[in-house]
């Protein structure tokens, strides 16, 4: 078909009156001719007018075939087959909801994941311009990081080397916070402090009011106001055009609302929607005149015609000139050169674009949604090969209609047309519906992606690659379920059909649909396969040992109210961990500086007594701990002693507690205690090692337990000058003797009111978010997998069935000349197994390659595990089989005069 | 009303083929168009007339000729073919397939 032949039928269907008048004229003029001709033979008019007629033949056949060629037709052709196919769908509602319901979970759930890859991965953030954007990261660290760090000083000071960027932004990780509206209860609110060029950078305007700016950076202290998003705006402040200039509070301040940021924009960070932006001349001057807390982190603009590498190229000068400023003046001396040079490599940077935002949920998921996405197309190849085999089941039964109408003069194309019409409207009826089932299934897929105790929130509205995808889902329906039944049916041989009466249930039409079959058994063998590996995964992460004994255990984040002197603080804490001791229903109590599980621990270069050689890498976590901590977490305890509250004093000597890993890295198999360790840096504080605990794992059930020190909260700063001891947070951890959820809402109330809480977790909670990604593949793969076997199941019912009562003649014949029940069975299971053991040897081998490629996400089992593909296989053989037998007792309960009788 | 006719019902591709030849030299509509045919075959191949205008519709579809309303020779609107540049192509390809097909009968009708 040529444009021309498109823009001729396109002009037929609009202009039908024109053209048909035109037809008409054409052929008038062409009988005038005619009879002319015989006028001027010497026949009168009458009957010149009745020969021109004879030789022209049927004028409405003609005018049929010119219509037909012309494409006039054609959008009645389509609104007839529309109507009867909504007809056929009339008469068979059952059915029709059935195929809908299938494609419908099928399109639905690959949407809805898509929408997730989508949103975390593909997006790119809404401001101008963004594919100009870059940060930076480590540069043999992974590109996913966060990365980016810097101190103030320092930012200011790359912000002005201006040469390869245009502007340098920078901002504090978005954090929840309490925040009280006029005088409200107080809300749990995402809060950013940014620098004043934050908007400015990202080319972001006000939707209401104006935004921070570079004006609002000057004086410490003196800029108290905030940007709000449009969701706050629009939830919190009810869209009131008099939110420019209320009040907020948060972190004792009080707060005016400036602006409203736009609609789409939630800040740069994927996962978190930003509520209110503060400049960062209101952070603490502590924090802004610190060059060694690099508690910021930036993000630039890049000039037109600037490469990545050309603008971090500053940045990285930066970096070392401050790194070996600080080994300087820092570093004991004689240290080795190569140490010194291997330090000075991991502070390498690289710049990467940042148009699509930062994500802790890439890193963690990029995989796991790539999986997900693999397994729900598998799905809807599994639902689309079910759909196509039941159209092929009812198109076999409608052949004797189809070869009737060929035989009435139907064009092989129009048949063809009708029959795809039918599986086109099911396509948009279902793709209608799976525009729901997304709608409830995407946010249910992001609740899960993310621990409950710090919940991801996404923005998955419709794009253009949404639709696109969606689309591009249809017309695959379209093409896999009705395509192949539309073409064999339309093919049908007429005269065999006709003829014969046995073959009005279409023979050919079986092989087609065993072969679909296999594919289906093989792909919901792959299906079944992974779920056995995921859910084993799970199972050996769960119950794997983890050091100490997280149930009972809940932890609560204080903040010192005051903060007086060092004596005063260390007071204060001191007497809530007794107070909170004296509590019923509590074992243990303690205090810690970070939690297990709740992100990586403190890490540290150190210098040993040892005699023994040292290892290449001399670092070591750090946790900082009051006594009873062991007790507390359930850490045994295996050689020397606890800690006392004595030791917890500054002037106290110097104690520590080492793991068994850290004894075996840094002392080998001698004894550790009495021995001293110290950190790397200048100014060493000989700590003598008192007591040696079990290991544990701190941030990961995959990752081995790493060497810890601990050391008594009191002498934080023999190791980490800079912190304030102690500080003013820290974490209070208690083990209940019961059942610690109800302990919570108690704690919180009876904690002293000089400190404020600021959040109750679960050590079990902690524990467990950290396998999200494990149980969400887990269960995903085994609903879907349980999905694919019904189907499976249904469809190799609807084969068996079909087959039996097509070879009902043959089976008659069979129990007449006396087969008993038994082989009459046996014959259908037979049958069936002729389809289930390819499909099998398919989804093993299927199996054994996906397997592979997701060995990095299975723990403690080998990706070819034996036990669960052999668990698999037969699981999935005895279930078909089960759906077999049906039909198999039906044929051998079938009595013999009746089968015969039916012809 | 269909009424059977004595002729020679020309196959679909032929119809198309000699229709291009006719158009050769002067455009022509579909009244000319036939005669000539008639004409030119000495009134052996009578083309059903009313099935010439369904072939000329499918021509023009194909881009192979182009219509146009004129005044005829009786002062009757009339819509007149000629062919396009691709239809004179086309014309070539169609005269060798025949040329072709007509040899390999009669090599066959030779022999055998």
């Amino acid at each position: 078909m040529t444009l021309g032949d498109l823009l001729l039928r396109i002009r037929a269907s609009l202009f039908r009156r024109k053209t048909e008048s035109e037809l008409e004229e054409e052929f008038a003029t062409h009988l005038e001719f005619q009879m002319r001709k015989y006028i001027d033979a010497g026949f009168d008019v009458d009957e010149a007018r009745r020969r021109a007629c004879i030789d022209f033949g049927s004028r409405e056949s003609a005018r049929e075939e010119c219509r037909e060629v012309g494409g006039a037709n054609w959008v009645s052709h389509v609104a007839r087959d529309l109507q009867y196919t909504l007809r056929a769908f009339r008469r068979s509602p059952g059915f029709t909801c059935f195929v809908i319901f299938i494609l419908a979970l099928g399109m639905g759930a690959n949407l809805a994941t898509f929408s997730v890859m989508d949103a975390i991965l593909l997006r790119m953030l809404p401001v101008n311009e963004p594919q100009s954007l870059f940060r930076t990261v480590n540069a043999s660290g992974n590109p996913y990081d966060a990365g980016g760090g810097s101190s103030y000083p320092l930012f200011l000071q790359m912000r002005r080397r201006t040469s390869a960027f245009a502007d340098l932004m920078a901002y504090r990780a978005g954090d929840l916070i309490n925040v009280k509206i006029g005088h409200s209860e107080p809300d749990r609110l995402m809060q950013q402090t940014v620098s004043g060029n934050y908007f400015g950078v990202l080319g972001v305007h006000a939707a209401f009011g104006r935004l921070i700016s570079d004006k609002d950076d000057d004086l410490p202290g003196q800029h108290a106001i905030a940007v709000v998003s449009y969701r706050f705006w629009k939830n919190k402040l009810n869209n009131s055009p008099t939110a420019i200039g209320s009040k907020l509070s948060f972190g004792n301040r009080v707060y005016d609302i400036i602006g409203v940021a736009p609609r789409q924009f939630f800040g740069v960070e994927v996962g978190k929607i930003v509520d209110i932006w503060t400049p960062i001349s209101m952070a603490p001057a502590a924090d802004l005149g610190n060059d060694h807390n690099f508690w910021l982190r930036t993000m630039g603009r890049m000039k037109p015609g600037v490469t990545i590498a050309q603008a971090a190229q500053p940045m990285q000068e930066m970096i070392n000139e401050f790194m070996l400023e600080d080994v300087r003046l820092h570093a004991p001396p004689g240290t080795p050169k190569d140490v010194i040079a291997r330090f000075l490599q991991e502070t390498r940077i690289k710049g990467v674009p940042a148009g699509g935002g930062i994500s802790f949920l890439r890193r963690q998921y990029s995989q796991p949604l790539t999986i997900m996405m693999f397994v729900v197309g598998l799905v809807m190849l599994i639902a689309c090969s079910n759909v196509a085999s039941i159209l092929i089941a009812r198109g076999s039964a409608r052949r004797q209609e189809i070869t009737i109408r060929l035989s009435l003069g139907a064009g092989r194309g129009r048949i063809f047309q009708q029959l795809l019409t039918e599986s086109t409207l099911l396509a948009i009826l279902a793709a209608s519906a799976a525009l729901l089932v997304a709608q409830r299934l995407t946010p249910l897929l992001i609740g899960l992606l993310t621990p409950s105790s710090d919940p991801a929130s996404l923005v998955t509205t419709m794009d253009l690659r949404l639709f696109g995808f969606s689309s591009f889902l249809m017309l695959l329906t379209v093409v896999l379920c009705g395509f192949f039944p539309a073409i064999r049916l339309a093919k049908a041989d007429m005269y065999t059909s006709l003829r014969n009466s046995r073959h009005l249930t279409g023979g050919g039409g079986v092989r087609t649909r065993k072969f679909l079959l296999a594919g289906q058994v093989a792909l919901t063998l792959v299906l079944v396969i992974g779920a056995g590996l995921f859910a084993r995964t799970l199972v050996n992460l769960l119950s794997s040992d983890t050091g100490f004994k997280p149930r009972s255990v809940l932890i609560a984040r204080l903040t010192l109210q005051k903060q007086g002197d060092e004596t005063s603080s260390l007071q204060a804490w001191r007497s809530l961990v007794q107070e909170v001791r004296s509590f019923p229903g509590l074992e243990h109590a303690s205090l810690s500086s970070a939690a297990l599980f709740a992100g990586s621990p403190q890490f540290q270069g150190i210098r040993t007594t040892a005699t023994e050689t040292r290892p290449a890498d001399p670092v070591t976590a750090l946790s900082f701990v009051s006594d009873d901590y062991f007790s507390t977490l359930g850490i045994r305890l295996i050689a020397g002693r606890d800690f006392q509250t004595v030791d917890e004093g500054p002037q106290s000597a110097a104690v520590a507690i080492v793991n068994q890993a850290f004894a075996h890295k840094f002392f080998g198999g001698a004894d550790p205690l009495g021995r001293k360790v110290t950190k790397m840096a200048n100014e060493p504080v000989w700590t003598e090692i008192v007591g040696i605990v079990d290991d544990v794992k701190v941030n990961s059930l995959r990752e081995a337990a790493p060497p810890m020190v601990y050391v008594p909260y009191g002498h934080i700063t023999d190791w980490l000058p800079r912190q304030a001891s102690p500080g003013r947070s820290m974490l209070l951890q208690v083990r209940g003797q019961q059942d610690v959820t109800s302990l919570s809402a108690e704690l919180r109330r009876k904690i002293p009111s000089g400190f404020v809480v600021d959040g109750v977790f679960r050590q079990q909670q902690l524990v467990n978010d950290t396998l999200v990604r494990e149980r969400l593949l887990a269960n995903t793969a085994s609903g879907f997998g349980a999905l694919a076997l019904t189907l499976a199941g249904v469809g190799l019912h609807g084969v068996m069935s079909y087959m039996v009562v097509q070879r009902r003649h043959e089976l008659g014949i069979r129990m007449a000349m006396g087969a008993e029940p038994r082989t009459i069975m046996a014959l259908v299971l037979r049958e069936s197994a002729k389809v289930l053991i390819p499909g099998i040897i398919l989804g093993l081998i299927g199996a054994r390659l996906a397997s592979h490629w997701v060995r990095a996400l299975l723990y403690g089992l080998a990706p070819d595990d034996p036990t669960i593909f052999l668990a698999a296989s037969i699981l999935l053989l005895a279930g078909l089989l089960l759906a077999a037998v049906i039909p198999a007792i039906r044929a051998a309960n079938a009595d013999p005069m009746i089968a015969l009788r039916n012809e | 009303m269909p009424h059977p006719e004595p002729k020679l019902d020309i196959l679909q591709g032929t119809l198309d083929l000699l229709i291009l030849r006719t158009l050769v030299s002067v455009p022509m509509h579909g009244w000319s168009i036939s005669e000539r045919i008639q004409q030119i075959s000495g009134e052996a191949l009578q083309v059903n007339q009313g099935s010439l205008y369904p072939a000329l519709h499918r021509l023009e579809h194909r881009g192979w000729i182009k219509a146009e309303w004129a005044t005829s020779e009786l002062g009757r609107r009339a819509r007149f073919y000629r062919l396009t540049a691709s239809g004179r192509r086309q014309l070539e390809v169609e005269k060798e397939n025949w040329a072709r097909l007509t040899a390999a009968i009669g090599r066959v009708l030779e022999l055998a």
